[in-house]
């Protein structure tokens, strides 16, 4: 290939990332803030004298599940007006990048929407707990707002330190995007479900608020593993990996798939486990060791297949 | 590429590939559907807090049997790395 073609096509890929970016990362904010909007309509229409404090409530539950889309723009105006890649490996890096940020914001924004919608049905029930409710979904909404952190922070490295020479290593970080991107979609949908829970849960019961929030907390720590092991996969496809053929160039994209993907349903699965916990919570029955205890092993199990996708993934990358 | 690439590294690519589309998508179902017993039996037992030994034991014969075709794909992945890539 003549070298202008080659240097078009690299930057052709690398908008092709602005545009992944972009499209993927406004699907999130887009059904989250719609399903808190939905919620305020309810609540407004079944109790129009709280009309502000609902609309209130919504507006700054929308704000925060605007974050991963806002996150999407900035790596996508950063891709089309910063970042120009001259060569192949650097602009599927560029991709990965959008990859990345893309898929990561999907889920964060999904489950901040979720928090949101409920904590707007809730103050819409008992408009005067309306403080409590919001800083109950605030602190859920930034538990579940980390995986799509952990997708910028990888999306950041990916357009600014790896700078790959080979097609090999570039496979590679594109590996690196695909694990940490859609391994943050289950996490955060289900912390978001856990947080939706939390706000439910405090406007029935207010005076169990401890109970409810420490029970959120373990199980949104829970539903968050499985992005923990995304990033970690991703983080050693970017830095630990050498140049290779094209069998191991085959095994570190399988390896970032495995993760990604193998991090979606237990994620999402814990987090319906920490939903229904700090739901019970709320109940303020006796026995929370018991509810504890069963929340945490149903996670446990739950947690297997990201366990064995991490497995299989670290097996691609260092033994075969 | 100038490379030459043989038909047995060829297979061996995707043999690895698949191991990874075998593990990621079919982690999917048993981790969410095993999170749908945890979270019943968390509801379970806040209604019936004397229950809870039965409702664990039911929960996790649940959780093994959905944990099936998770352990499935973690054989055709090891399968299709180790076994079949010689």
């Amino acid at each position: 290939m003549p070298a202008e073609t080659i240097k078009g096509l690299a930057e052709a890929i690398g908008l092709i990332g602005a545009g992944v970016a972009m499209g993927f990362g406004a699907i999130g904010p887009g059904i989250g803030e719609g399903q808190a909007a939905g919620k305020a309509v309810e609540g407004v229409r079944m109790r129009p004298e709280a009309a502000p404090i609902i609309t209130r409530t919504m507006l700054i539950g929308q704000a925060v599940a605007e974050t991963g889309g806002i996150f999407a723009l900035v790596i996508a105006i950063l891709l089309v007006f910063i970042t120009k890649a001259t060569t192949i490996p650097v602009a599927i890096a560029y991709l990965s990048a959008g990859i990345s940020i893309g898929m990561g914001a999907i889920g964060s924004s999904i489950g901040q929407g979720m928090a949101a919608a409920s904590a707007c049905e809730a103050v819409a029930r008992i408009p005067n707990f309306s403080d409590k409710i919001i800083t109950f979904m605030l602190i859920g909404q930034s538990a579940a707002s980390t995986p799509s952190i952990f997708a910028l922070v990888v999306s950041l490295l990916l357009m600014f330190i790896a700078k790959p020479t080979t097609i090999s290593l570039a496979m590679a970080y594109l590996a690196a995007g695909i694990s940490v991107g859609m391994g943050a979609i289950g996490s955060s949908v289900g912390q978001g479900m856990g947080a939706a829970a939390a706000c439910d849960a405090v406007a029935r019961r207010p005076s169990f608020s401890d109970k409810v929030i420490t029970f959120m907390l373990i199980g949104q720590s829970a539903a968050s593993t499985p992005s923990i092991f995304a990033l970690v996969v991703s983080l050693l496809l970017m830095f630990s990996v050498k140049d290779a053929g094209i069998v191991k160039t085959a095994a570190y994209l399988g390896a970032g798939i495995s993760m990604g993907f193998g991090a979606i349903g237990p994620g999402y699965g814990c987090g319906f486990a920490a939903e229904e916990g700090t739901r019970a919570a709320g109940y303020g029955f006796s026995k929370y060791s018991v509810a504890l205890r069963t929340m945490l092993i149903g996670q446990a199990v739950a947690q297997s297949t990201a366990v064995y996708a991490m497995v299989i993934a670290l097996i691609l990358i260092y033994v075969v | 590429m100038a490379v030459e690439i043989t038909g047995k590294e060829l297979v061996k690519a995707a043999a690895y590939i698949g191991a990874g589309i075998a593990m990621g998508f079919g982690a999917i179902g048993p981790g969410i559907g095993e999170g749908f017993a945890a979270g019943k039996a968390c509801e379970g037992v806040s209604k019936n807090p004397e229950q809870a030994p039965l409702i664990t034991r039911t929960m996790l014969i649940g959780q093994a049997v959905s944990e099936s075709t998770g352990i499935y794909s973690l054989v055709i992945a090891l399968i299709l790395m180790f076994v079949l890539v010689k």
